[in-house]
């Protein structure tokens, strides 16, 4: 499932200080990259559907997080050497 | 009471469409958990919404429908908000739904000083005569309010059992005849909880009515620690496919076929696993009514159980077992101690933090990202296991959401754009409750703010400029694919 990601900008803001831009409520930025997951908004708000086994959403973000963390880490270390 | 064949199916869950529109039809049912797709708002004297537009596009597709609770089970002595009455008699109208159905535990009580709580989490009810008696009002006073017939799902159970309470089988079987309904029989949960040292397989089905049998659950399952865990993760094990062959040609009034698979696990598990449970369950559902005798094939070789202490109530029951997963220290009487000696609570009290993580996931992600990017590992854990000890857990993903971010505002943490993700997310699921377009502050720019965070990186000293952000509404795109499975 596809949704709209980029932001447009509102020209006629630059009359002003402020930038007016436009952004989806649902920014799918970060679902490019994580290929694990499906994202929808239909059952995001409401009840979970099974509340006696395994949710691994939290679980799969936090392996993504360590696994980015590590990257950038070895990165890191290849530029010191 | 007579249910009308209707074939095999799925849970309804966002990614399943091309197996919905196949036009083989090998799908033949669709069951719709409504309370999943319910928008929820509080201060509406009916807070409960079903997005009725996605109910009439799911009524027109070629399936049968079924409609199966997920919010307020039936279990427990306490009787649910009669205001989700309205809304689910509506998404049974509108899709014309055969039966309907929900979960033969509880999910509410009090605490200490009596207030109501939520668990969080599905909780076995008590299992002895004033538990049935209990669980028995409960479902008549949903079930007598509803258009359709009504059954209960037959539940996991992690806890050991405790001494006097009948088997689950009887437990179950009495509820259902008490209270005349249907059961919807889930195998893979009554196979977890044989593997979890409770009542064998064999045991359970030997005691309950077979032709009070509409509907079976079959999903997948996993290993975790010392427990099997009802997960809705994928493949079927094998000997719950066994059972099913050896049941269903013993089920007169077998309705439906179901297969559940969560959300998360599926773009694992792929299109093609979900079809291949399809083809199973045809296999299954050939089997029915082959039987030529109609007695109870099964045997009860297990010992009966010995009622026991019948002075607890289902009131307590509910109210310790909920302190034991919510409020560890609030009770030190025998049963407390008992529960908390199980290692299923300790367990329960795991899962359930993960689920109400996962729900603030998918609301909160970026603001959650941007945590553990600040925080060390330590620190993020530490402030999460505060806030689901400080707040109590919800039903819904929305109000998870909203309180996980008052209690984030409360820190007030010196965490760079944390406190504006924080807004625009939140800001965003307003959005997509009502469809209306809000504005939010940035103090930079937001796609590139969000960007980085997409990658997974964390947003350092970025241009400072005044921005002010339109939040559109989505377009949600379910069942309009043109990729097909042939």
């Amino acid at each position: 499932m596809e949704y709209p990601t980029a932001i447009a900008l509102d020209k006629d803001a630059l009359r002003s200080n402020v930038v007016r831009v436009t952004i989806p409520a649902k920014a799918m930025f970060d679902l490019k990259k994580m290929q694990k997951i499906t994202e929808s908004v239909l059952d995001q708000l409401g009840c979970g559907n099974c509340h006696s086994g395994h949710d691994i959403r939290f679980d799969i973000e936090k392996q993504f997080i360590v696994d980015e963390k590590l990257k950038v880490h070895s990165q890191m270390e290849l530029m010191r050497r | 009471m007579k249910t009308e064949p209707l074939g095999v199916g799925l849970v309804y869950i966002p990614g399943l469409e091309p197996l919905f529109e196949s036009p083989d039809v090998a799908v033949q049912v669709l069951e719709l958990e409504p309370q999943v797709l319910w928008r929820y708002f509080p201060n509406r004297d009916q807070p409960y919404e079903n997005q009725l537009e996605f109910l009439k596009r799911l009524q027109a597709l070629p399936q049968a429908k079924t409609v199966h609770g997920v919010g307020f089970p039936v279990g427990g002595s306490r009787i649910p908000d009669p205001r989700h009455i309205p809304p689910l008699r509506e998404a049974i109208q509108t899709l014309n739904a055969a039966w309907a159905s929900e979960h033969l535990v509880f999910n509410e009580s009090v605490d200490a000083q009596g207030n109501p709580v939520q668990t969080g989490f599905f909780l076995p009810p008590l299992a002895m005569p004033s538990g049935v008696d209990a669980a028995c009002r409960t479902i008549q006073a949903v079930s007598a309010k509803i258009p359709v017939p009504f059954a209960v799902e037959t539940p996991t159970n992690y806890l050991k059992p405790i001494p006097g309470e009948m088997s689950d089988g009887a437990f179950t079987a009495a509820v259902v005849e008490t209270a005349d309904c249907g059961i919807l029989l889930d195998l893979h949960n009554i196979w977890s909880n044989e593997r979890n040292g409770r009542q064998s397989v064999e045991a359970f089905l030997s005691e309950i009515p077979l032709d009070r049998v509409w509907e079976i659950h079959l999903a997948g399952g996993l290993k975790y620690g010392d427990y099997w865990l009802d997960a809705h993760s994928g493949d079927i094990p094998r000997p719950v496919i066994e059972w099913a062959q050896r049941l269903i040609p013993y089920l007169p009034n077998l309705g439906a076929v179901i297969y559940e698979i969560l959300p998360a696990y599926l773009p694992r598990f792929g299109l093609d696993g979900v079809r291949r449970a399809v083809d199973e369950m045809h296999d299954l559902w050939s089997c029915r009514c082959s039987a030529q005798e109609s007695d109870n094939p099964f045997k009860n070789t297990e010992p009966k159980t010995v009622s026991g202490d019948n002075r607890l109530t289902p009131e307590v029951w509910e109210r310790k077992l909920s302190a034991q997963i919510l409020f560890p220290s609030d009770y030190e009487d025998e049963l407390s101690r008992q529960l908390a000696n199980d290692p299923a609570v300790a367990l329960i009290r795991e899962l359930n933090r993960k689920f109400r993580l996962s729900a603030i996931i998918s609301n909160l992600r970026m603001s959650i990202r941007l945590l553990m990017l600040s925080l060390d590992e330590a620190s993020f854990d530490r402030l999460v296991a505060d806030y689901c000890v400080s707040q109590t857990p919800d039903r819904f993903a929305v109000n998870e959401s909203h309180r996980f971010a008052e209690y984030i505002r409360k820190l007030d943490l010196e965490i760079p754009y944390l406190y504006e993700v924080l807004n625009y997310e939140i800001t965003a699921m307003d959005v997509i409750a009502d469809g209306q377009a809000r504005t939010v502050p940035f103090t930079t720019d937001p796609q590139t703010l969000l960007e980085i965070l997409g990658r997974g990186e964390l947003p350092i000293e970025l241009p400072t400029a005044d921005y002010e952000a339109e939040i559109t509404p989505p377009e949600e795109r379910a069942f309009e694919t043109q990729s097909l499975i042939h």
